[in-house]
């Protein structure tokens, strides 16, 4: 393999060959690039390659260091178990988007310079894009329109950012930054758009439900996780972060609580686990970095384990809808035992990897003395144990029978959800093993009595709670319906707002041009006049819109030379 | 498969769904006893990073308070937010 | 060969000249397009040479007839007008690879060679102007250009009428131009004895506080404004675009507004000197709101557009703007900028009109709305001017992209609020740009076609020179050493010359 070829290249240029293979071979090729991809990951070993300069720029295509490296590890290994996922499709578009986009991901992880990672940035909007309209159904269409716009907007303020940073430090290296400039204003807005910050986050929630089954899967790994790294590399430490993620862990529950669309429930929870990433980052320093990227991977697992389970049903069943699923778990009982795996992952029970992560960065705010986000991230975390924990697979699986018999899911999305399951709580059960790949090297204390019996009574007191509601009835309802966000804002005011401007600029250009035309309209008409039949020759050329324009033009001009 | 199965599960048979119930009340009460000997400093230590976190039963009482300020929430703004699914088309 | 080196300048002005008659003889389809074909590779072939020349060993002079300057005519190659003439010659041989079924579909077989007998003369105006050191040999050669375009124009008529009146509002706001910039020149005739452009500029300084002086700067920059479509003088140029011939369209979108950008840089940087034009009097405060108003508002305008030549036709406009304000910066970085785009404007706008042509030869429209579904009935021509459209954008790996980069360093170089304000009104004006592609692929790609809807693949006689222009936008996108580097040869030759 070439020297320090970028281990995403493998992916995405191994994509370009997949559209010539088909069947058996197919499978083997789609398994067999993610492999590659972490095997050169392995073999690189930390370091930088690939520096060269173009107009006067230094690039740096692959630069591996702990940080990048565990962000670049459970990226392969969520494009492996992804694409294991999806072996059942047969959509070439589908797959060749997979594989680009999960090789953009893990190029821009492995970015060493803003340029390098600009590209894969905007290679990712684009290539992910594909997996929403691959479901190729109206509603996909439009959602896939307004996900695409605001990827592709990060990435044009991405690039905004970088030619303001460029002209004020000369440097292009994608390193820690002051937060603080404008240049740095522009980043926190692009890594922010894809973080799904507050008020930036609604393309999370509208587009993954639309996607593909398999393609919400894929999503759910790379985009979000890319932007926590970026932000992890850049601007560990900053204060604004902790406010920002304190909302986002808060902000989006009620909403998750609310969902009926179990898929579009995963989506809003996915929202609120990013604020506790979020936070971490803003914490900086050692611990709470470690918990970023250690949160981060197991996050990555229970995500794509959720999506995959819930994605089993939407396949077998046709729908996601908890009002309209029934009894699953005596059609599926394989993927409901992969949904309580999950569940368990999620609310950080013990010998699970979350409980291992997340007191990573809850003890990072203790230690900094932060009581108050503290408390807030624990009831994010109780939220989490009804949103997806209980939730899901209650509603989802073990709901009342409604009669309707499925099967169980196919062998190679058991198998995928097995990798999930297994990596997240192979951690939980070996913290140790894991943590050494964390950026700083630590000590780490997982279980401690005080730990373990804490951790278990925030959960079981949250499930009284719950089951106290369910059976008084003061649960809310699932109604086949959907709840309003701020994309309301855009999508609905911002809609009508937009059409009337839109009517009235064309309505002004049309009479503006109507004027034009019946000036020039009205100069031809002239000059036939004045040179047709009958009529004397033209003395002058008759003056019209244009000319009189250019002259009022020409005498600014004079204004502006004599002045 | 589909439609062929009429094997009764146990989560079917009447009263299981109360025993779940049961089993989950008796379970907090078990995970409640270690506070209850912390307060007299035998078995458990809890190792407070914070004074807060020295109230008695705190996790479990600060899980409650947490998904009844949730629900109470949720249920407050439901009518609020809920709109038909074909309400942006 | 040293004779024909040793003459290139005239040379590669006198054999298109000396062929155009001869191609009005000329009968058939091939006969007339394989000679204007072979002429402008020659034409290519020796603007290329001459830049290489250039650039090794400094400008150029050629004496007409052996006449020396200040009393004869001097034609100069220097990096600028070297550079402007490869961009010329070479967008025109590219296009005429492609004309030769095109034109053959819209334009009668009878008229064939005076069509290519007015397009030599065009290409020679063109190039004359560029390359000449004579102020009013630049009015005559403008006028030749002048003259053949609205001839070219109005062969569209037997497609659409309207390209006549097009033609004919093009004649007169043309004309006007032209005798803008004949009296600018007569003004400066009158106040220096000189039509020698070098010679005008060394004596410029000691009077250029005289009230014609100042008067024939506003004569000048105004006729050239409209020469160049500059906004709010654009007003000729989309109706000119729409109904003109496709291949002729090709031709002026990549040439005829970028001579007048090489005049506008001439005058300005050459002439009046960066001093007096940005110093003593206020050329930055004039240009720039033009050049951000034709970026901002044509943008927009082109997203409303229903005809796809019409929607590149503003666009074109919109680009102008940014070259506008990359000179009106008056600095080597902005002039850079401004070159660089000219170039790869160029490349990019025509590749797009070639995939359009290529429509319209196999669906006989250029109405966005009826052209849905053709992304699935011409998978080539449709994925050229996606690619074609992601360079007008400025997607990385385009030369958009570099233009754009090298404009945004420009103009943040300012490091004031103006400077900040010209960066987010490019990048808006590009995101306009994304919805003005976007709906046109929309269409392409994701509407079904109509019933019974005409075409499939356009022939590869076609296909290829449209893909030579896409791949090589895009090869200048990669490797930017070619237009970069000249264009800053060329900045830095201006920026030194006084």
């Amino acid at each position: 393999m070439i020297e320090g070829l970028n281990p995403g290249i493998i992916l995405i240029l191994g994509a370009l060959i997949v559209p010539l293979t088909s069947g058996f071979i197919r499978g083997i090729l789609l398994l067999a690039l993610p492999v590659l991809g972490l095997a050169q990951l392995i073999m690189l070993g930390l370091g930088s390659w690939g520096q060269f300069e173009i107009m006067g720029m230094q690039l740096t295509v692959t630069h591996i260091d702990p940080l990048s490296r565990v962000f670049g590890l459970i990226f392969h290994v969520a494009a492996f178990a992804g694409i294991l996922y999806s072996l059942h499709v047969k959509d070439t578009m589908q797959h060749v988007a997979t594989l680009i986009y999960a090789g953009s991901a893990i190029g821009a992880v492995f970015a060493g310079d803003l340029i390098t990672l600009f590209t894969f940035w905007e290679i990712t909007a684009v290539s992910s894009v594909f997996l929403i309209w691959a479901s190729r159904t109206e509603r996909s269409f439009k959602s896939g329109i307004r996900y695409l716009i605001i990827q592709v907007t990060s990435g044009v303020v991405l690039l905004g950012g970088i030619a303001l940073y460029a002209a004020d430090t000369g440097s292009i290296k994608f390193e820690t930054m002051e937060f603080g400039s404008l240049a740095t204003w522009f980043f926190l807005i692009a890594f922010g758009i894809k973080a799904a910050f507050p008020l930036l986050h609604n393309w999370v929630q509208d587009s993954y439900p639309e996607a593909t089954v398999t393609g919400s899967v894929i999503l759910s790994a790379f985009t979000t996780k890319l932007a926590i790294y970026a932000l992890a590399r850049s601007f560990p430490g900053t204060d604004l972060l902790i406010w920002i993620g304190v909302v986002m862990v808060i902000f989006p529950v009620v909403h998750a609580t609310l969902e009926n669309d179990l898929r579009r429930t995963m989506a809003y929870s996915l929202n609120s686990q990013q604020g506790f990433m979020i936070i971490a980052i803003g914490i900086g320093g050692d611990l709470a970095i470690n918990g970023v990227a250690a949160h981060a991977t197991i996050s990555i697992l229970y995500t794509c384990l959720m999506f995959m389970v819930t994605g089993a049903a939407l396949y077998r069943t046709g729908t996601a809808k908890i009002t309209e699923l029934g009894g699953l778990y005596k059609s599926m009982p394989v993927t409901s035992t992969f949904a309580i795996l999950g569940a368990l992952i999620i609310i950080a029970a013990p010998l699970t990897g979350a409980f291992a992560t997340k007191a990573l960065i809850m003890s990072a705010a203790l230690d900094a003395k932060m009581v108050i986000l503290w408390l807030a991230m624990l009831f994010g975390a109780v939220a989490v144990i009804d949103n997806v924990g209980l939730k899901i697979p209650l509603f989802g699986f073990f709901s009342k029978d409604n009669g309707k018999r499925f099967q169980e899911a196919p062998l190679h999305m058991l198998l995928a959800m097995a990798v999930m399951a297994g990596f997240g709580i192979f951690i939980g059960l070996s913290p140790a093993t894991f943590f050494a790949l964390l950026p700083t090297p630590m000590e780490s204390h997982t279980y401690t009595a005080s730990h373990v019996v804490t951790q278990l009574q925030l959960i079981a007191f949250a499930v009284l709670i719950f089951a106290l509601a369910l059976r008084t009835g003061y649960y809310p309802k699932m109604r086949d319906s959907i709840t309003l966000d701020f994309d309301w804002i855009y999508r609905k005011a911002g809609k009508m707002a937009l059409t009337k401007t839109s009517s009235i600029v064309a309505n002004f250009w049309d009479q503006t041009k109507g004027f034009g035309l019946m000036l020039v309209g009205w100069a031809i008409d002239k000059a036939e006049k004045s040179h047709g039949e009958g009529q004397a020759m033209s003395r002058t050329v008759s003056s019209g819109y244009a000319v009189s324009v250019i002259l009022i033009l020409f005498g600014i001009a004079l204004v502006v030379i004599y002045a | 498969m589909p439609n062929s199965d009429n094997r009764t599960y146990w989560l079917d048979r009447p009263g299981n769904v109360n025993k779940l119930f049961y089993g989950v009340v008796a379970l907090t009460v078990v995970l409640a006893i270690p506070d209850i000997f912390a307060l007299f400093n035998i078995f458990y230590d809890k190792h407070p990073k914070t004074e807060i976190e020295e109230i008695p039963f705190f996790y479990g009482l600060y899980a409650m308070i947490s998904m009844l300020v949730l629900l109470g929430v949720s249920n407050s703004v439901s009518n609020f937010l809920k709109r038909d699914e074909d309400y942006y088309d | 060969m040293t004779f024909f080196m040793s003459h290139a300048p005239v040379l590669a002005i006198i054999i298109p000249l000396m062929g155009a008659p001869i191609c009005a003889l000329f009968r058939g389809k091939t006969a007339p397009w394989l000679f204007t074909l072979i002429l402008s590779g020659i034409a290519f072939a020796y603007s290329i040479d001459l830049l290489i020349a250039v650039s090794a060993n400094g400008p150029i002079s050629y004496e007409i007839g052996g006449w020396a300057p200040p009393y004869g005519i001097e034609y100069v190659a220097d990096p600028l007008s070297a550079f402007v003439m490869v961009i010329i010659s070479g967008i025109s041989t590219g296009v005429l690879l492609y004309a030769k079924d095109s034109i053959a579909n819209e334009v009668p077989t009878s008229r064939l060679g005076f069509f290519f007998a007015a397009y030599l003369l065009a290409l020679t105006g063109m190039m004359g102007i560029t390359v000449t050191g004579d102020a009013f040999n630049i009015f005559v050669f403008l006028e030749i250009t002048s003259l053949s375009s609205y001839v070219l124009i109005a062969m569209g008529a037997r497609q659409d009428r309207r390209a006549l009146t097009a033609a004919f509002q093009y004649l007169i706001i043309g004309t006007i131009g032209a005798t803008f910039i004949l009296i600018g020149v007569g003004l400066l005739y009158v106040m220096t004895g000189t039509l020698n452009i070098a010679d005008i500029a060394d004596k410029f300084d000691s009077i250029s506080d005289t009230r014609p002086i100042r008067a024939a700067v506003g004569f000048l920059i105004v006729g050239i404004a409209i020469k160049l479509a500059m906004f709010p003088f654009h007003v000729w140029l989309p109706n000119a675009y729409s109904y003109a011939p496709n291949i002729v369209t090709a031709f002026f979108a990549g040439t005829a507004t970028k001579v007048s950008v090489y005049l506008l840089i001439r005058f300005i940087y050459t002439v009046f000197g960066a001093d007096f034009s940005f110093g003593t009097v206020y050329l930055t405060e004039l240009l720039l709101p033009l050049g951000v108003i034709a970026a901002l508002s044509m943008s927009v305008v082109a997203i409303f557009q229903d005809n796809l030549k019409r929607l590149l036709a503003f666009s074109s406009v919109a680009q102008l703007g940014y070259i506008t304000i990359a000179i009106a910066l008056a600095t080597e970085a902005g002039l850079t900028a401004g070159i660089l785009h000219i170039f790869n404007h160029a490349i990019v706008k025509t590749g797009l009109f070639l995939t359009v042509g290529a429509m319209f030869f196999a669906t006989g429209t250029t109405s966005i709305k009826a052209l849905a579904g053709v992304g699935q009935r011409m998978p080539m021509t449709s994925f050229g001017f996606v690619l074609g459209g992601l360079g007008l954008i400025g997607i990385p790996l385009t030369p958009g992209f570099i233009s754009k980069w090298y404009l945004i360093q420009a103009v943040l170089e300012r490091g004031d609020y103006i400077g900040y304000g010209l960066a987010i009104a490019i990048l808006l004006s590009s995101i306009f740009a994304v919805i003005y592609i976007w709906r046109v692929v929309e269409i392409l790609y994701f509407h079904p076609s109509p019933e019974g809807a005409k075409g499939s693949e356009a022939p590869l006689s076609l296909l290829i020179p449209c893909w030579i222009f896409i791949l090589g936008s895009f090869y200048f996108g990669i490797e930017t050493s070619f237009n970069v580097g000249f264009a800053e040869q060329a900045a830095q030759f201006l920026m030194g010359a006084r």
